[in-house]
């Protein structure tokens, strides 16, 4: 079977000097037409792509999408992602290049386009229905579902100014959902919400996939999001397209570039002559930037140089939240592993093969002492800061963050007994 | 639902098997019509939208239907009429003037509508053509297809007036109207085309939308008797403003006064068709044109 989406090469021009292509008023564009009639009209002639100042907000841009997947397209701000679901979904024209959509599409670029404030909730169903591209009667049909799934009852005949953002957001998204295009086109709804509507956002964009077989192409800076929705995903970097494959990979690829620079990733500090002194912390998560999957394996690698023997060394390490308080505790010390017993560099490595620290941001508390009552040479505090994540991980209603600190694995037993 | 199954009404056969192809379009680019045909609905709810919101929180409400068109028959019946004495230039219907000024507003407003309405409606309507596709030429055609419901109300209360000022109808010319409003309907779609595509372009039309309709209005002869002119012999400039013919068909199969007081010739109405014509390929074409990045430059 052909594939439901072919995009080839497709690009998108914008002209960046505003100054001279389109005329802020009538008048400038008469001023100009007058003063330089043959430039004018050279340039009238000569379209963005082929301009000299030619900005492109994508360019070659091809991939495909098989019918029932659901494809997560991914990128920084400004890569151009946009522009690519702006041009899929008919808004603007591409500049060059082409792409085929084999069956009814919608689109639901923003949340809420076409409500009318003046509007009762009932009314800009039918209207936001059949600007979104229905039929009255199948609107009429679903009418039912809409208002369960937006859970506005009480408020159908109030006019959608008095609505709380929330409920508004839910209307909205309520009527795009029960769409039933072939295609379907998202870009960042689950930015608006509150996070127990986001969750049904979620499953029912799951439900219309898995279950009723339709092709979704997904926008999101959620990388949990997209981590649980999507098998594959193109990565848009500076308007290019940088990366098509499968979404881990992808999203790797992606934590990658978004990386924050600032994060100190390898603690490093200079030995000293008198005494003994961690020279060395490298945290080696599972993804790039300090960015660990949980249940994926760790590995932290402490170097420490002593100019003199250590008594009975012992060196540790919490990883703690951002509240400061300790969340794990790995030890290493003399009486197991003999270590630091005369003067030289040591190499410690602590591989954690599963770790299970539940999603949030993580600093490492390291500790060097002498035996229990004696010196406490050093204490690092929030260094190697990093990030654990869930991607990958379903679960039916999402994760939270702060729902716990650890996450065991477990197995249930469950039997009727009466 | 475990399966997926295309709606009943989901179209035409072979609906969901349909191509859209996304590429440059370079030169004229044709009207889709099947396209236009399947979301036809749209339209109707557009217009259903501005009727239901144009009167939302007026104390009168729809009353402002009636309430417009009445304030300015009698202001102009008022001014014109009476104090610049202008009705003794309807030999033999002096005191008709009110009815000769309405049965001119009935093209006038719809065309006035076309104008504002609809050459302001896409810049207006801008968060919506730049967030979803769909046959954006609905609306300006849904501006122009609300006003057409004006138009109906205004029918209603000129034929009231006319039989109150004992006008003497002529069945045969009120069986033209139809014809006429189709006319009406041809020149005010192709300046809602043209006008909304250019206002997105450039904003100075919407300084220019408001004077335009005033100049408009004054050489259409809607407040005043075009045998005002005479014999001038600039009198043959009238033939390049379709409105003028149209008004002048207007006030002839409403009233059936007589030529030489409606200012009614053939060669108007000619003109009219011919312009009306001119005008709605031209807005379309220049539409066309433009909508391809209405969504970048709006």
């Amino acid at each position: 079977m052909k594939p439901i989406i072919t995009v080839d090469r497709l690009g998108k021009a914008y002209t960046l000097g505003h100054t001279v292509d389109r005329h802020a008023t009538f008048r400038d564009a008469l001023v100009h037409a007058a003063k330089a009639p043959i430039e004018r009209w050279k340039r009238r002639f000569t379209p963005p792509e082929k301009r000299a100042d030619a900005f492109w907000a994508c360019k070659d841009v091809s991939f495909e999408v098989n019918r029932g997947e659901v494809v997560g397209l991914v990128g920084r701000n400004g890569a151009g992602k946009s522009t690519l679901l702006k041009l899929l979904s008919r808004i603007t024209e591409p500049s060059e290049g082409v792409a085929r959509l084999r069956g009814r599409v919608a689109s639901l670029l923003e949340v809420g386009t076409g409500f009318h404030p003046e509007l009762t909730g009932r009314e800009n169903i039918y209207m936001n229905g059949a600007i979104l591209g229905m039929k009255r009667v199948e609107i009429k049909r679903k009418f039912d579902q809409i208002v369960a799934f937006a859970e506005i009852e009480e408020f159908l005949d109030t006019p959608v100014k008095h609505y709380s953002s929330g409920m508004y957001v839910r209307l909205a998204f309520a009527v795009a959902a029960h769409l039933e295009p072939e295609i379907l086109i998202v870009d960042e709804v689950l930015a608006v919400g509150d996070a127990q509507f986001q969750k049904r956002c979620l499953g029912k964009m799951k439900e219309v996939s898995e279950g009723e077989g339709r092709t979704v192409l997904f926008v999101s800076h959620n990388m949990q999001a997209v981590s649980t929705l999507t098998q594959r995903c193109v990565l848009m970097s500076k308007g290019r397209m940088a990366m098509v494959g499968p979404t881990p990979d992808v999203i790797s690829e992606y934590l990658r570039q978004v990386g924050d620079a600032t994060r100190e990733q390898v603690y490093t500090a200079a030995a000293v002559p008198n005494k003994p002194k961690i020279t060395r912390v490298e945290l080696r998560t599972s993804e790039p930037n300090n960015v660990q999957m949980n249940g994926r394996p760790m590995e932290v690698h402490i170097e420490l140089t002593t100019p003199v023997p250590i008594n009975g060394a012992r060196l540790s390490f919490h990883a703690c939240n951002t509240m400061q308080e300790p969340i794990l505790y790995f030890w290493c010390h003399d009486t197991e592993h003999p270590m630091a017993r005369e003067a030289g560099t040591y190499k410690l490595v602590c591989r954690v093969p599963k770790m299970r620290m539940f999603m949030g941001d993580y600093t490492l508390r390291v500790h060097l002492k002498e035996q229990a009552g004696g010196k406490e040479f050093e204490v690092l505090e929030g260094i190697c800061p990093f990030e654990v994540v869930m991607y990958g991980r379903d679960r039916e209603g999402g994760w939270y963050k702060n729902t716990c600190a650890y996450l065991e694995e477990g197995n249930w037993d469950v039997s009727k007994v009466g | 639902m475990t399966t997926f199954q295309p709606p009943a009404d989901a179209g035409a056969p072979g609906d969901a098997e349909r191509e859209t192809v996304i590429e440059p379009t370079k030169g004229w680019i044709g009207i889709n019509w099947r396209e236009m045909l399947h979301s036809r609905e749209l339209l109707y709810f557009l217009i259903w939208r501005d009727l239901k919101v144009r009167y939302k929180q007026a104390v009168l409400g729809v009353g402002w239907v009636v309430l417009q068109p009445v304030m300015n028959m009698i202001l102009f019946t008022l001014v014109f009429g009476s104090a610049a004495g202008l009705n003794q230039r309807l030999k033999g219907h002096e005191n008709q003037y009110s009815v000769f000024v309405y049965a001119a507003l009935l093209p006038w407003q719809l065309f006035a509508t076309a104008i504002s309405s609809g050459g302001m409606s896409l810049v207006n309507q801008q968060n919506i053509v730049k967030k979803i596709y769909f046959p954006r030429l609905y609306v300006p055609t849904a501006a122009v297809g609300g006003a057409l419901t004006d138009m109906a109300i205004s029918f209603v209360i000129v034929i009231g007036l006319a039989a109150f000022k004992h006008v003497t109808f002529s069945p045969l010319l009120l069986l033209m109207l139809p014809l006429l409003v189709l006319l009406t309907l041809l020149n005010a779609l192709g300046v809602a085309y043209l006008l909304s595509a250019l206002t997105v372009k450039y904003r100075d039309f919407r300084f220019l939308i408001p004077f335009m309709s005033q100049v408009l209005m004054f050489v259409s002869f809607v407040a005043f008797p075009p045998a005002l002119v005479g014999n001038s012999k600039w009198k043959w400039l009238l033939l390049f403003n379709p409105m003028y013919g149209v008004v002048a068909a207007f006030r002839k199969c409403i009233l059936n006064f007589p030529d030489s007081v409606t200012g009614f010739a053939p060669q108007y109405l000619i003109s009219s068709i011919v312009g009306g014509m001119l005008l709605f390929w031209v807005g379309l074409f220049v539409f066309r044109r433009t909508e391809r990045n209405f969504a970048d430059i709006a």
